[in-house]
């Protein structure tokens, strides 16, 4: 019995003593804090309501008036972009690249996916998956050209990718108006595009059955099957670990014969491909109530392309990390819209996020020092006790000597 | 005598290693004591103790008997302490005078009074015999007067207590005797001196008691009168350390590298570097390339191993041009190189040490299969070479290469790059950081790979190394070649002279790597060829 303790008691040392342990031990400390400041403002905003507003914000997705099974659904209906463009965002980060590009990169990923799905249509049942591909090669093109201004001209990958941004997006709703397109796939009344045909859009599954009218088709599967081969790739074969020694020491790696030129544009492009994968996936849905989705044609970024960078950086940049933490972003989004019901703005859960955010880059550094914080608050202890001005960190016995 | 530093039962705990165990340290004023220890006894820990950047677990400092507390830099500056540190904190772009005063500027209303400032220390140039030129640029002016510069730093603050962190390690001979000259004067007009080194024969020239720690821990403290470089080596090593390397004579074969005209040029000051650059290698060899530190030597073994592009002229490695081939190419074909910043491009600090005894292997069988990489043979590989070579880490391979002491780092280079088997060992500064022990086993081990058949070509900026390893030593000058010769043919003096530009030779470069022949007029006629 005491054999089996002592293993227990190892394998727990194990764990807690791993970097894995401690990023999300942090993540839950600053989702806690995070929480808790979110309530206290809303305490002090309306204090009349806010108990049933706190009671919303705790009950995420399980406020859906159909029920909380389907808000689960819809829940991870939302997530799913998110997942995307925060594996995007992961990617790069793991690789030392900041993709802050993502938003572009998913916008040219929904233009070309929804060229293929609206004017496609000879294709017949290939139709969904060029559409797919289309996206993804989209998404691949317009992240490598920050990677290759970074790679060969050293221009920082940031201010690359944040005007490749406002190009992607403005190059898309030009395009979208221009006269040999504007026919074809915009609704002139809405100023939308038109709805993908119904071939090409993606296949519920049987998620149909399991959360009836909630949006949920099988891209979820698909992003968590990507996030699965993101973090095989990072941790198990040669390519991700010459892409992830580029971002460690870019030198170290080029001495130790990593082509690093290449590297730094093969992983702005694959995190552009994700971005784009995630677009062409989020334009394909048949949406709640089959309606299937639209674009708008509106000058403005779009937003699921930002929401990647905080699910990123929640997540420790771990591939696996950023489903749970898209999960919990899209929860406490859903939250928000509730809330409203009982006179709260639904930015609240955005001052919540940004909390999360901050706390858990601190969080992180608190979990890996419990030894010194220990260390330090038994001294403070013992210099209370001992009255007498003493020099900091002395070992009692120094003295006697 | 009075103790003017006194460091009391000093502790100091980093997560796995207890870096200062129980250590006791005075300095008397007016001696200079040395500070002598293997990589990672806790030298460095110690000083950084007393200079304020880390905060000891236990233990007690007192200045003149009183106790006084160090938090930071700026408070070991305030009770008189200063370093001048193996690299030189120094701003690049400013000049020595902005330098020497920078934090403590003389001012009026927030104006800096320059010309007093300047007087002050031309005073104190001339009272200490340190010449700089304060108005030159410190990028500008030599090694040499950079450390002057930073000596003037603190005796600008009125510091009484000088810590120099391996100072000579930067020098040639001369500057060397310099130095030394220096800080006997220093203690003449009341400084205290801390003197960290790992040359034994410094020690015994200038120092009054050395302190040697082994592990953390002190093993005691000696008067240099009543001692000897060997007792010296015996308490920081543990056991004999053999100084004068035995090795059997070279036995020279095939030529394994080529250098042809090579030329490199600056991209900055768009100046050859490297200067038309010719020399041969011969398998079972030892090439040496001597020359102060900033004569194109690092551009040389940069060119070499493929970090930067050669501007004209060709590399045959194993008869293969690898001129412009990748540094892949390189790795994976015959060419070991430890290079000369371990930093930047030896190690991935942020990465564990078993990663990095890898890092040039795991794209290779049986460290992947189909592009999937195997843990367990560079684990294997991992825990073979830290045995082998005794790199000291507080986890094992786990631990984050950062984590380990200089010393050890570089040890964990020099394994994996023996491991890696070529047929050319390049090696940029193999020694830079090792202690006695440690350099003897560096040293043995390149004489071992040469008696394997293998090709090695140091670069070396310490003339100790190399007198002592080569066969052949090249001295560069302003990149060029000025001297190739046999180690056995010139004196350190002579060498002094080439490494300082004063003596310049034609050079041809296959002129002594012909055949190694005891006979020397055999010789003479083989080089007609």
């Amino acid at each position: 019995m005491s054999n089996f303790n002592s293993k227990i008691k190892a394998y727990w040392k194990k764990i807690h003593k791993s970097d894995g342990f401690s990023a999300l031990t942090g993540a839950l400390l600053a989702i806690a804090i995070g929480l808790l400041v979110g309530m206290v403002l809303m305490i002090i905003i309306n204090p009349e309501n806010s108990m049933q507003g706190i009671g919303r914000l705790l009950k995420g997705m399980f406020n859906n008036p159909r029920g909380g099974w389907i808000g689960l659904g819809q829940m991870l209906y939302r997530a799913t972009p998110i997942i995307f463009t925060g594996l995007a965002v992961a990617f790069a980060f793991k690789t030392g690249l900041f993709n802050i590009g993502a938003t572009g990169q998913y916008t040219v990923g929904i233009f070309a996916a929804l060229l293929v799905g609206v004017l496609g249509d000879k294709l017949g049942a290939f139709q969904w998956i060029v559409a797919v591909l289309a996206g993804m090669g989209a998404g691949f093109i317009w992240g490598a050209i920050p990677g290759i201004f970074k790679a060969r001209y050293n221009v920082h990958e940031v201010i690359t990718s944040i005007m490749f941004n406002y190009i992607g997006m403005y190059l898309v709703n030009g395009l979208l108006n221009s006269n040999s397109l504007k026919t074809l796939v915009v609704d002139g009344s809405t100023n939308r595009t038109v709805k993908i045909d119904q071939t090409a859009r993606t296949s519920y599954g049987f998620f149909n059955d399991l959360f009836p009218n909630s949006g949920l088709d099988i891209s979820i599967l698909i992003a968590i099957g990507t996030a699965i081969l993101m973090y095989f790739i990072l941790n198990k074969t040669v390519f991700g670990r010459e892409l992830k020694s580029v971002g460690l020491n870019r030198d170290a790696a080029k001495y130790a014969g990593v082509n690093e030129k290449r590297s730094i544009v093969l992983s702005m492009a694959i995190s552009g491909m994700l971005a784009g994968l995630g677009g062409a996936l989020f334009i394909l849905a048949p949406s709640v109530y089959n309606l299937g989705t639209v674009y708008p044609i509106e000058n403005v970024l779009l937003n699921p392309g930002f929401d990647g960078i905080p699910v990123a950086l929640l997540a420790s940049s771990n591939p696996i990390g950023v489903i749970f933490s898209t999960t919990f972003v899209s929860y406490i989004k859903l939250a928000g819209n509730s809330m409203q019901g009982v006179g709260f703005v639904a930015e609240i859960v955005e001052i919540i996020i940004a909390v999360i955010i901050y706390f858990s880059a601190f969080s992180l550094i608190m979990t890996q020092n419990i030894g010194n914080i220990k260390v330090f608050i038994k001294k403070f202890k013992k210099k209370k006790q001992k009255e007498k001005p003493e020099f900091k960190g002395i070992d009692p016995k120094a003295g006697e000597k | 005598m009075q103790k003017i530093i006194e460091m009391r039962d000093i502790c100091k705990q980093f997560p796995g290693i207890l870096a200062n165990n129980h250590v006791n340290f005075d300095l008397r004023k007016g001696e200079i004591h040395a500070l002598l220890g293997e990589n990672g006894a806790g030298k460095s820990t110690l000083m950084s103790i007393l200079f304020g950047i880390y905060l000891p677990t236990s233990g007690q400092i007192l200045k003149n008997g009183e106790p006084i507390e160090i938090n930071s830099p700026n408070d070991a500056n305030n009770y008189g302490i200063g370093m001048v540190h193996q690299h030189f904190k120094l701003v690049e772009v400013f000049t020595i005078l902005d330098n020497i005063i920078m934090g403590v500027e003389p001012n009026k209303f927030g104006f800096v009074k320059r010309n007093q400032a300047k007087k002050e220390i031309e005073d104190l140039c001339k009272q200490y015999d340190l010449s700089v030129d304060l108005n030159s640029i410190v990028q500008d002016v030599s090694v040499n007067m950079q450390q002057r510069t930073e000596i003037l730093k603190m005796l600008y603050r009125h510091n009484d207590i000088l810590i120099f962190d391996e100072p000579t390690a930067v020098l040639t001979p001369q500057e060397i005797k310099q130095l030394l000259n220096t800080m006997k004067f220093l203690t003449k007009q009341g400084k205290s001196i801390i003197f960290i080194t790992h040359k034994l024969d410094e020690i015994m020239e200038v120092c009054d008691r050395v302190t040697v720690l082994r592990r953390g821990n002190v093993i005691g403290t000696v008067e240099t009168k009543n001692t000897t470089k060997e007792d010296l080596s015996r308490m920081m090593v543990g056991r004999d350390v053999i100084f004068n390397i035995e090795k059997k004579p070279a036995k020279l074969g095939d030529i394994i590298l080529e250098v042809n005209d090579l030329t490199v040029v600056s991209e900055r000051t768009k100046k050859n570097v490297v200067d038309h650059v010719s020399f041969r290698v011969r398998e079972g060899e030892i090439v040496c390339i001597a020359g102060v530190d900033g004569n194109g030597q690092s551009e040389l073994g940069q060119a070499l191993s493929g970090l930067i592009k050669t501007n004209s002229g060709e590399i045959i490695l194993k008869g293969v041009d690898v001129t412009h081939k990748s540094i892949r190419f390189r790795n994976d074909n015959g060419m070991s190189n430890v290079p000369e910043d371990r930093h930047k491009h030896g190690l991935i600090l942020a990465d564990t040490l078993g990663n990095n005894l890898a890092l040039k292997k795991y794209h290779l069988k049986p460290f992947q299969n189909h592009g999937l990489i195997k843990t367990k043979p560079i684990y294997d590989l991992a825990k073979k070479l830290i045995e082998n070579f005794d790199i000291r880490s507080g986890e094992g391979f786990k631990a984050r290469m950062g984590a380990l002491s200089g010393g050890n780092q570089q040890k964990a280079i020099i394994a994996r790059e023996i491991d890696k088997d070529s047929s050319l060992f390049l090696s940029i500064q193999t020694v830079r950081g090792l202690d006695v022990g440690a350099v003897e086993f560096a040293h043995n081990k390149i004489i071992e790979e040469r008696d394997k058949g293998k090709a090695v070509l140091l670069i070396s900026f310490e003339l100790d190394e190399v007198m002592d390893v080569s066969d052949r030593i090249l001295v560069m000058y302003e990149g060029k070649i000025v001297k190739n010769v046999l180690a056995k043919d010139i004196t350190v003096e002579e060498l002094g002279l080439y490494m300082a530009g004063v003596k310049k030779d034609t050079v041809f470069p296959d002129k002594i790597s012909q055949p190694y022949t005891p006979n020397e007029e055999t010789q003479e006629e083989m080089t007609n060829e």
